[in-house]
């Protein structure tokens, strides 16, 4: 069973333009249909440069923005509506699930778990579309306390992330109380104490301030209250691109040991190559809010399709003055702004095996080997460039 | 005849000096706490076409130790101790090249070696170029202030530097104003103007850190191809080691405001002898090949404020010695042009190697 299930993940941001009547001129596509999923105990790292949607991918999973469109699965059950407002929650399963004709038919061998959950639910409301939303209303605070109890986000900047008003051991009791994980403040200092040595830090420092402490250890504050309410999904943004190498080794080192205590699957959202590939085992690369590349992280490090992902290994620097880069595939220019995104493939501009295609289409993912997709015309199938060539 | 021998000598005595020799250099803050030394005991000789890499940690002091160079600590930093001999005819009276101290010179007449002799580049370009002018406002200034050329000359003379650091249209750029360039357009443009005076020292304070990876490459790229055209030194500052094995060709290693190690590019990444080098080599991911572990290094870099006078990695390091606890060891040449500042230093990285993963 898969913990997370992304599909067609899409964000946009509108572009708001006016005095008093605003109107809206257009859409920042920030994430634009975006699917992958991530296995207990595993790790999924996304990679791209600044600008390409990865921390808007980290923060709609753990619902801290709405998505436009597309649906994530937590343990095979639909969440995506959990934090939307009633009138839109109510819209989206309508949409979704109870307006199509499929359930209706009574043929449920073709639906997946998460649409027989829905089909249950459905018979259960009498076959009425709107009892059926209803039901799913019932117990709404729990599933969204649930869910918050299920993924956790830890972020780039540890100063920003942690209040700094609040001492190590407020800030760490508070998700424990609130998920009644512990029945009263004794009880959770205790845990909490515990949690620090987890992290490595000392039982004394429950009574400190975030400004008393080093980067590093800020940092395993904000893992400590991640992994407080043991949750099974954490969405790792950026967690040391603002620590020193020296310090960043050991947080890696830490969120490897607490993957196998925890079990938890990871989303690692960096910018950093040589740490992606360390700690995941699969890998999207990202391109101006779509996935350009995806697959097993040995076969993407080792052998990468995409004209993308070869430049962005080739930019990567390696620390060893006698391997010099490739510089044959390198590229130039900058990535496009997202507002106003070139036509087909978005890479094409840059691109050097650029074709008649590819400024006209995006596209489709490919699969090139038992886990490898890509999506570029390169690989795309023969009929396809048979079609092109005429 | 006698004079020829002389003269040849001389010429070839002459390209072997280096053009900035620091010696002992240290700088400290005056703060409320105390005293916060940044910089201590840093010696390094920079030759012609060489580039320094200084890499280390936040808070090492290798951004004060090029500002110290620069002539930029304001107070409360000060220059406690050491030499700055910078070689140069800037001031002598005979147009004969002679060694100036920076740190005597008085600040008005730093801005006749900053700019001019001494380019530099910053991490962020967009606190570095004002974004009240445009690019072409900022070049010309830099230009007319330090050449003896009119404005027009200065503008043509920044066309010409906008295209040798690669930004398209630049008879066109040149009247933008820097938030219409993107970030790696804006980096090239404040590498033109470090340039814009032909300086015989290059100093880049981590110029691609801001930049996304593939604009960091062609950054770097650029960097090296200019350096070469222009003939002249560089030194450069990154944490990032990979970067650093990049670009230069001596590397200095610097932690807890001291110089821990410093030697050619290949001795320090296939030979460190210092615990702290080795320790921070095997503690990086890579991208070339499939790791099972990062070895960290436990514990925390150290605080600056009234540091005692011991080596500064001393709490973190596993081969600390008795007489670590004594005396801060000196910076010592152990092989050829290879400095190290350690009581116990590694002489068999292999074996070490070996150790460290059983």
């Amino acid at each position: 069973m898969k913990l997370l299930e992304v599909r067609n993940l899409k964000k946009y941001f509108p572009i708001k333009q006016g005095f008093l009547v605003e109107r809206v001129v257009g859409f920042v596509k920030a994430v634009d249909d975006v699917s992958f999923s991530v296995d207990r105990g595993k790790t999924i790292g996304i990679v791209g440069e600044s600008g390409c949607g990865k921390t808007t991918i980290g923060k709609s999973i753990v619902r801290l923005l709405e998505v436009t469109d597309g649906e994530m699965l937590i343990d095979e059950e639909d969440t995506t509506f959990y934090f939307m407002k009633k009138r839109r929650a109510k819209q989206y399963l309508k949409a979704k699930y109870f307006d199509t004709a499929r359930f209706n038919n009574g043929d449920n061998s073709e639906f997946e778990p998460y649409e027989k959950k829905m089909y249950d639910v459905y018979n259960r409301a009498n076959r009425d579309a709107s009892k059926a939303i209803d039901y799913l209303f019932e117990k709404a605070d729990q599933k969204k306390r649930l869910l918050r109890r299920k993924a956790q986000i830890v972020f780039q900047d540890p100063m920003s992330s942690l209040n700094p008003r609040m001492t190590v051991g407020q800030m760490l009791t508070e998700p424990l109380l609130f998920h009644e994980l512990a029945k009263d403040l004794d009880e959770a200092i205790e845990k909490v104490k515990e949690l620090l040595v987890q992290v490595g830090l000392k039982p004394y420092h429950v009574d400190r301030y975030p400004h008393q402490f080093s980067g590093g250890q800020r940092q395993r504050i904000a893992v400590a209250r991640a992994i407080s309410v043991n949750p099974d999904l954490i969405v790792l943004d950026e967690p040391t691109s603002a620590l020193d190498v020296s310090v960043q080794a050991q947080i890696v080192n830490l969120f490897q040991k607490l993957q196998e205590q925890l079990n938890a699957g990871y989303v690692f959202i960096s910018h950093n190559l040589s740490l992606v590939r360390f700690i995941s085992q699969e890998v999207s690369v990202m391109y101006l809010g779509r996935i350009v590349e995806q697959g097993n992280s040995e076969s993407i490090f080792k052998n990468p399709l995409h004209p993308y992902t070869k430049a962005l290994l080739a930019a990567a620097p390696i620390p060893d003055p006698k391997k010099k880069r490739n510089r044959k595939d390198l590229v130039g220019g900058q990535v496009p702004s997202p507002i106003n995104r070139p036509t087909g493939c978005f890479f094409n501009p840059r691109c050097k095996y650029r074709m008649d295609i590819c400024t006209k289409e995006y596209p489709p993912m490919v699969r090139v080997d038992e886990n490898h997709f890509v999506a570029c015309h390169l690989y795309s199938t023969s009929q396809e460039q048979g079609g092109e060539s005429k | 005849m006698g004079d020829n021998a002389k003269n040849e000598y001389e010429v070839i005595w002459l390209q072997e000096r280096p053009i900035l020799s620091v010696k002992n250099l240290s700088t400290h803050f005056n703060m409320a706490e105390g005293v916060v030394k940044a910089v201590q005991d840093v010696s390094f000789d920079l030759h012609r076409d060489d580039v320094l890499g200084i890499v280390g940690e936040t808070g090492s002091g290798k951004s004060v130790t090029v500002k110290s160079i620069a002539g930029m600590t304001d107070s409360p930093g000060f220059i406690a101790g050491g030499e700055i001999l910078f070689f140069t005819d800037e001031f002598s009276k005979n147009g004969e090249k002679e060694y100036i101290d920076l740190v005597k010179l008085p600040k008005e007449s730093f801005s006749k070696v900053r700019g001019k002799h001494i380019g530099m580049i910053f991490q962020d370009p967009m606190t570095s170029l004002d974004p009240m002018y445009t690019i072409g406002n900022q070049m010309i200034e830099t230009i007319v202030h330090h050449k003896k050329v009119t404005e027009e000359e200065a503008r043509e003379r920044s066309i010409r530097l906008l295209e040798q650091v690669g930004i398209p249209k630049p008879s066109e750029r040149i009247n933008d104003y820097p938030f219409q360039l993107s970030g790696g357009q804006r980096q090239r443009v404040v590498i033109a103007i470090a340039l814009s005076c032909d300086p015989e020292i290059l100093v880049a304070d981590e110029p691609s850190t801001a930049l996304d990876v593939t604009v960091q490459a062609q950054i770097l790229e650029l960097m090296k191809d200019l350096q070469e055209q222009f003939n002249s030194s560089m030194i450069f500052i990154t944490h990032d080691l990979a970067v650093i094995a990049e670009i230069a060709t001596k590397i200095s290693v610097m932690y807890g405001s001291y110089q821990m190690e410093m030697a050619d590019s290949m001795e320090i990444f296939e030979n460190p002898m210092n615990p702290y080098t080795f320790a921070l080599l095997e503690c990086i991911p890579r991208l070339d090949i499939k790791q099972d572990q990062l070895l960290p290094i436990p514990g925390q870099p150290p605080v600056m404020l009234n540091p005692p006078n011991l080596c500064p990695f001393l709490p973190r390091c596993s081969r600390a010695t008795d007489r670590c606890y004594k005396e801060l060891p000196k910076l010592e040449q152990l092989k050829d042009n290879h400095f190290v500042r350690c009581w116990n230093p590694i002489t068999n990285r292999v074996l070490l190697v070996k150790e460290a993963e059983e």
